[in-house]
């Protein structure tokens, strides 16, 4: 290496033989500082008080977390947990560290040789800039001061700036090594026991080496660490946010880290022992983050450090997007890259834990990412990772956590770490993304210089990850809000907006003008040609495949639920999901919103059923799951009410039963799943066992076992032709015959024609039956389930509206004639909420599941433009006053009326 | 080390400078007129947020409710009748129910009428907020949160309501000013106004004891930090202490009163079993027995936005994840040394959580209204953040449009939304009855405390209850059957039951009307 070095023309620290720096009064370096620094023992008692309140949170959180029932999607769910344990390791390490802080005061040289060089390196950067540094290098007291202006750029005017100040030129033809390699180079050519590294655009207090040069008394330390602190935060959103940064780092982390004896150097405001430097040869020059490395050689060959939490340097923090991108590009890839070193290091634990921490913070980007993955894989293919959860549930473990987390961050940087900052950091989540795949790759990288002023024009390319990141966000958000607004979407489009907001308010400031006004911009850098690819290495591969494997099965698993099904249509489709989507929690619970927010189980019947019909067998099992833990009774029914976090109405409803039992055997079909057979079979036997009695019609379906009285209570619209078919086929029993038989029988004595002619009443929402055949009446409709049998009464209303949904299903062609009776008596009013058994409105309302028993009706009476229109109806009654009867009936309705996704009949 | 240097503030109302010549004084006549300007402005704004305001709770009218029935005929009764029934039977002080006292005897007891105290302390309250954003924090907070006030749903929902929430949210707001000028000014005539506003607070809501109580806390803190200072404090607590013994002494009284009503359980809850609290089961979660996070989601969105259909209550609760971004806004903020952004988000924050934790014994405590007196800090915080959100125009313009776009949206959803969960038009129901009925026919309603709704709106007309088991069917005339709280256990069976019955008398239906969350049902 060849070197070229001018005389000094002045003493250092002597009177500058030029004129007075220009723009002095702009230069926000020589302006006032604002740092403050709190009282140590309230800063170490807050940020104790505060771990310990945040332990047992994150411990509140996690256990909860980590139960099996949780599980939902596994492959999203562990990496869930992944980034979970990522973070809290994260933040045990942050708290332990603030809970160490130390803050030592400034200590003046007490030795007699008190020689300095004081090495200043500079590539590119704009004489404004360095000239300052230069000048203010030059007059600094309490030691006798060499000052090394290390010249990359070989460039004239700063060799005559060094003339000017009586500063030493340096200048290297080589320019290999980078920063260290330039400092390495001006270490051999220098011989003062003590070597302070600024870089050029830090400009020195003059009490710099006053305040720190004492520290160095001590043999074993190696170096004096003191902030670097951004003078131009105020130029800037960037800057200021960069600054806050900063303020964490060189704040409570820093001070910290001192405490525990782990303080790495930064590469500037540094005060070294030459005699450490030569023992680990140097500043490295294999490593993008020199100093990071060099921190580790040092402590592992004995030597401390110190850290000086005073500003005794004022600096120039990136004024705008681009500069910010490269300067956390090179830390990052630099830090990753060391965390081999660091396992591989000799370090006393705490040192070790501490540079781990420190390295490992630029993976939290795949955090952020994966934070944002979740709401749109929810949104576009309905896989989350978490199952049998409520809000209320999650929020009660998460929000003390989070809370908690965001306090202590607050108060261990004493306010001064900002939301700006924080959603700087998370614009630019890809970047840890990128050198996280640099590093496993160990594609080469090159040192770039961070500009030091802001180009004043906007930025997008800066920003384009976290754009694209944006507009995926609010493409799926959009998706998923056209396919449904229930609560569940509402919360992942809300949790898509938070991400998004956060992001577009990091990216801002590179959308705006930007950068400072007052000092002459940087010239355009070279384009320097990369190197050419290393090869992947085996271990890099692995974890790419492995990360590639992932995410095909997330894809794979969200095609399937994304796909629909070909037993459906996509109106069915919408319909469905709409109805699971909007009612059903992510544990399976289907929640009557609009009924005081019970739940029943007709409703688990009814999402049971449509999550088959929708092939989603997350859902499915979700919704089972509910069932069986909360409602499931011994003796194989279902208790039909659920409200106040217990059973309310242990009284099994038939319809639930049988729906649900259907839905069973077809799962077990569909998914290929015997348990679900077993049970569908349990239920079975079940209902046949209580939940028939004799009638004169013969052996009957009754409303549940309570019903089977003296004069057993039915509800015609409980009679379920598909249901008995499906079953007996998983429960083989001569019985589910005779229900076909009697349940066809009881309708047309109660509507008053067998099919073959127009039916003279609707059917009644309750009925009684006589228990064998007598001359009297042996049906009538009573008023309520739970009135006594009395003379014939009561409405067609709610429940009725069923039979003819259920008939029309039905493959025999005698129940579908029963449904085809009675569009003669609906076709007057469709869609009404209360009829009279004679087929008048009661109320001038209508309902949307009364459209669809309409369209049933007319659907078996062949009418199909008529019943496509009525479902249509149904559909903008449903849209209008959304309810949750409406909603399953109208998926039921299209799904059993239009699709064969619940079974076809067999032509 | 450097030092933070401290924010300076310009203040201009000194009345004690000593007078300025020259340049000085042509600069001091620009400041004057700035500062009259900035009078003129917030004139213009606070006396038009006045107007809205008063507008607004004049013209968004909507029927009458249980409650309010309840109380219009507690003031019909005599004055001693009256407190001898409110200690029997309600679970509220009595100020309130002294001013409808006089009211009714002075303007009758028409809609407007009774309503009347609560339309002027909602309107008054628009001025007070005025005054504790301006003495609080700066004027361009209190403007913001005058405005905010005037159309805040919740505020407009309680100055139309017979009751004495707003009363208990005017009086709270002024107290809070009182306090703040105490620590500004200290004069006596601050600890006269404050001490007679904790009296009207304390005659006028229980639950106000709880910002009385955070009250002074922040007197303590106060002292304290005068103390540490260096500042004389011996007069300011002597004035503290008259004060106390002033507000102890007249508020002796009211201790049998209060006794009587623990001694009724009506405090402990049994008085509300009545009547149940209207839509507090209407968060549209599923209801637990104990306060959940989502019940305090549901009570913030009613203190911001008012109250809304399940469904959008639901939704809005979905919406939580909005609330980490203003928690992670909040960093690096509130780092002011003058406890004020302390007094103020305790005022708004802790009664909430206060009555969450009183939730856990009698869950219906746990609901807006009960600490509606924390609301005007809660906006005034809001409109501080918004203020403060940003140090250029444009960003606060754009935050205040969407802060005042929101609440507009959500009052008029609140006023006009017909499966508004708290909206019971009794008014149309009865008026249709009253219109319907003649002498000879006869009203049966469930549950038994709609009475005093119907004496109301429906005076002549021959009403009953509806007792479980077989109604005593009238002889002759139509008979009218009026249910609500059917969501209520038992209630919707008991109304069957006698529907049943009445199908299968010698009446038929005739008629059929579903209102707001009330049916009627004709039988001729």
């Amino acid at each position: 290496m060849s070197v070229e070095e001018l005389p000094r023309t002045a003493p250092a620290g002597g009177a500058p033989t030029s004129a007075p720096i220009e723009d002095l009064h702009t230069d926000p370096r020589l302006g006032q500082v604002h740092w403050p620094i709190p009282a140590i023992a309230s800063a170490r008692r807050r940020a104790m008080l505060m771990a310990l309140l945040c332990l047992p949170l994150a411990g509140w959180y996690l256990s909860w977390l980590l139960q099996g029932k949780r599980i939902g999607e596994p492959v999203l769910f562990g990496l869930l947990i992944a980034a979970e344990a990522f973070n809290l390791l994260q933040a045990i390490g942050f708290w332990w560290t603030c809970s160490r802080q130390r803050v030592r005061p400034g200590k003046p040289a007490g030795r007699t040789d008190t020689r300095v060089d004081v090495l200043i390196p500079t590539s590119d950067e704009p004489l404004s800039v360095v000239e300052p540094t230069v000048a203010a290098a030059c007059a600094l007291r309490g030691a006798d001061v060499s000052v090394w202006l290390l010249d990359d750029g070989h460039r004239g005017e700063m060799a005559k700036l060094a003339g000017r100040y009586g500063a030493r030129y340096l200048r290297r033809r080589e320019r290999s090594g980078a920063k260290a390699g330039n400092l390495n180079h001006a270490l051999a050519r220098s011989n003062a026991p003590f070597v302070a590294v600024l870089d050029c655009d830090h400009v020195p207090h003059i009490d710099f080496l006053e305040r720190t040069l004492g520290h160095l008394d001590e043999e074993r330390v190696a170096f004096v660490q003191t902030p670097q602190y951004y003078a131009n935060a105020g130029s800037s959103a960037v800057c200021a946010a960069a600054a806050a940064q900063q303020s964490l780092f060189f704040g409570p982390i820093a001070r910290g880290k001192d405490g525990l004896d782990a303080m790495m150097c930064c590469g500037t405001n540094m005060v070294l022992r030459r005699e450490a430097l030569r023992q680990v040869g140097g500043f490295p020059e294999d490593s993008l983050t020199e100093d990071f490395l060099l921190s580790i050689r040092l402590q592992e060959r004995g030597w401390r450090s110190v850290y000086l939490s005073e500003v005794v340097a004022s600096g120039l923090g990136p004024e705008d997007m681009a500069s910010y991108v490269s300067q956390q590009q090179r830390w990052a890839r630099g830090c990753l890259s060391s965390i081999p070193a660091v396992f591989r290091a000799r370090l006393p634990w705490r040192a070790r834990i501490q540079y781990l921490l420190s390295a490992t913070y630029f993976l939290s980007g795949w955090t952020l990412l994966l934070y944002m993955s979740l709401p749109v894989i929810r949104l576009l293919f309905g896989l989350q990772p978490l199952a049998q959860i409520s809000a209320s549930q999650f929020l009660i473990h998460f929000a003390p956590y989070y809370c908690g987390a965001v306090a202590a961050v607050a108060l261990a940087g004493s306010g001064t770490y900002t939301f700006g900052a924080f959603a700087l950091s998370a614009c630019n989540f890809w970047i840890h993304v990128q050198a996280t795949a640099n590093t496993l790759i160990r594609r080469a990288a090159r040192f770039v210089v961070t500009p030091k002023h802001g180009r004043r024009v906007r930025q997008p390319r800066a920003i384009a990850p976290a754009l694209l990141a944006v507009g995926t966000l609010i493409g799926a958000s959009a998706y998923g809000l056209s396919h449904g607004h229930g609560p569940a979407t509402v919360n992942n489009v809300a949790f898509a907006a938070l991400h998004s907001a956060v992001l577009l308010i990091g990216a801002a400031p590179a959308l705006r003008l930007a950068g400072s006004a007052q000092l002459e911009p940087e010239p355009p850098r070279p384009r320097v040609t990369r190197p050419r690819r290393s090869w992947p290495r085996p271990l890099a591969a692995a974890v790419l495949g492995l990360v590639a494997l992932a995410v095909a099965a997330v894809a794979f698993e969200g095609s399937r639920a994304l796909r629909i099904p070909p037993t459906l249509n996509q109106q069915a489709y919408a319909a469905s999901r709409s109805f699971l989507g909007s009612y059903v929690t992510p544990d399976g619970q289907v929640i009557r919103r609009d009924q005081g927010g019970d739940t029943v189980s007709e409703g688990q019947a009814y999402g049971m059923l449509l999550a088959v019909a929708l092939d989603d067998r997350s859902r499915f099992k979700a919704i089972w799951g509910w069932t069986r833990g909360h409602l499931l009774q011994p003796n194989g029914l279902l208790a039909s009410g659920w409200s106040g976090g217990r059973v309310s109405s242990p009284r099994p409803a038939t319809d639930a039963d049988l729906d649900a039992a259907q839905a069973l055997a077809l799962a077990s079909q569909r998914f290929g799943d015997d348990s679900y057979r077993r049970w569908a079979a349990t239920m079975g036997h079940a209902i046949l066992a209580r939940e028939t009695a004799p009638s004169a019609a013969g052996l009957a379906l009754v409303a549940g076992p309570w019903a089977r009285t003296n004069q057993p209570v039915i509800n015609p619209s409980y009679f379920s032709p598909r249901g008995y078919a499906t079953l007996s086929a998983v429960a083989p029993d001569p019985r589910w015959r005779t229900l076909v038989g009697s349940s066809r029988t009881l309708v047309s004595w109660l509507i008053g024609s067998t099919g073959s002619s127009d039916a003279r009443s609707l059917p009644p929402d309750w009925s009684a039956v006589r228990p064998a055949v007598s001359g009297a009446s042996p049906a009538w409709p009573i008023s309520s389930a739970t009135t006594p049998a009395g003379p014939p009464t009561g409405e067609s209303s709610f429940d009725a509206l069923r039979v003819a949904i259920r008939m029309a299903s039905s493959c025999r062609p005698a129940d579908r004639q029963l449904a085809a009776a009675l569009w003669p008596l609906y076709r007057r009013a469709p869609g009404r909420d209360v009829y009279s058994l004679d087929g008048r409105p009661l109320t001038g309302l209508t309902h949307a599941a009364s459209y669809v028993a309409a369209a049933a009706s007319a659907a078996a009476a062949g009418h199909r433009s008529m019943a496509d229109r009525l479902l249509g109806q149904a559909q903008a009654d449903n849209t209008r006053y959304p309810t949750y009867y409406g909603s399953a009936w109208l998926a039921l309705g299209r799904v059993l009326l239009t699709t064969s996704a619940l079974g076809g009949c067999a032509s | 080390m450097a030092t933070q240097a401290p924010a300076t503030e310009v203040v201009l109302r000194s009345p004690r400078r000593p007078p300025v010549h020259g340049r000085l004084a042509q600069s001091e006549a620009a400041i004057t007129s700035r500062a009259a300007a900035f009078d003129r402005a917030t004139w213009l704004i606070v006396g038009g947020a006045v107007l809205l305001a008063l507008a607004l709770r004049l013209l968004l009218v909507r029927s009458i409710w249980v409650d309010e029935a309840i109380s219009i005929h507690q003031a019909h009764m005599s004055l001693v009748g009256m407190l001898h029934d409110l200690r029997a039977t309600d679970n509220h002080p009595p100020l309130y129910f002294l001013i409808l006292w006089g009211t009714v005897r002075v303007l009758g007891s028409g809609q407007l009428a009774v309503h009347l105290p609560t339309i002027i302390a909602g309107t008054l309250l628009v001025p007070a907020v005025y005054q504790a954003g301006s003495e609080l924090f700066d004027r361009r907070t209190g403007r913001l949160a005058a405005v905010i006030c005037s159309i805040a749903p919740l505020l407009v929902w309680y100055s139309q309501e017979a009751r004495p929430y707003a009363l208990f949210m005017l009086f709270a707001t002024l107290a809070v000013w009182a306090q703040v000028r105490i620590f500004n000014d200290g004069r006596v005539r601050y600890w006269v106004a404050y001490g007679g506003l904790t009296l009207a607070l304390v005659y006028t809501h229980y639950f106000s004891l709880i910002s009385i109580a955070i009250q002074q806390v922040a007197f303590g803190v106060w002292i304290w930090r005068q103390a540490d200072r260096g500042q004389p404090v011996r007069a300011i607590i002597f004035r503290y202490w008259v004060t106390w013994v002033l507000i102890v002494v007249a508020v002796a009284p009211l201790v049998p009163y209060i006794h009587q009503q623990f001694a009724n359980d009506v405090l402990t809850g049994q008085g509300m079993s009545s009547a149940p609290s209207a839509g507090a089961v209407s968060t549209g979660a599923p209801q637990t027995a104990h306060p959940t996070v989502y019940g305090l989601l549901a009570n913030f969105v009613w203190a911001m936005w008012g109250y809304h259909a399940n469904s959008t209550m639901l939704a809005l609760g979905a919406m939580w994840p909005l609330l980490m971004l203003v928690a992670l806004a909040l960093l690096g903020r509130g780092r002011s040394r003058s406890g004020t952004i302390w007094l103020v988000s305790a005022l708004a924050i802790v009664p909430a959580l206060a009555l969450m934790a009183i939730g856990f014994k009698d869950n219906f405590l746990f609901e807006v209204r009960y600490f509606s007196g924390a609301v005007p800090m809660l906006l005034i915080l809001c409109a501080r953040a918004v203020i403060s959100s940003s140090r250029r125009r444009l960003p606060v313009a754009v935050l205040t449009a969407l802060f005042v776009g929101s609440f507009v949206v959500g009052a008029l959803d609140q006023q006009t939304a017909k499966n508004n969960p708290r909206q019971y038009n009794f008014h149309a129901a009865l008026d249709a009855i009253r219109h319907r009925a003649g002498p000879s026919d006869t009203l049966l309603y469930a549950p038994n405390y709609l009475s005093d709704v119907i004496e109301y709106y429906a005076p002549g007309v021959h009403s009953q209850v509806l007792r479980s088991g077989q109604p005593q069917l009238p002889r002759h005339g139509k008979v009218f059957v009026l249910a609500s709280f059917l969501d209520q256990p038992g209630m919707a069976s008991e109304v069957g039951a006698a529907k049943y019955t009445l199908d299968h008398s010698r009446l038929h239906l005739a008629y059929t009307n579903h209102l707001e969350k009330i049916s009627v049902w004709e039988y001729r």
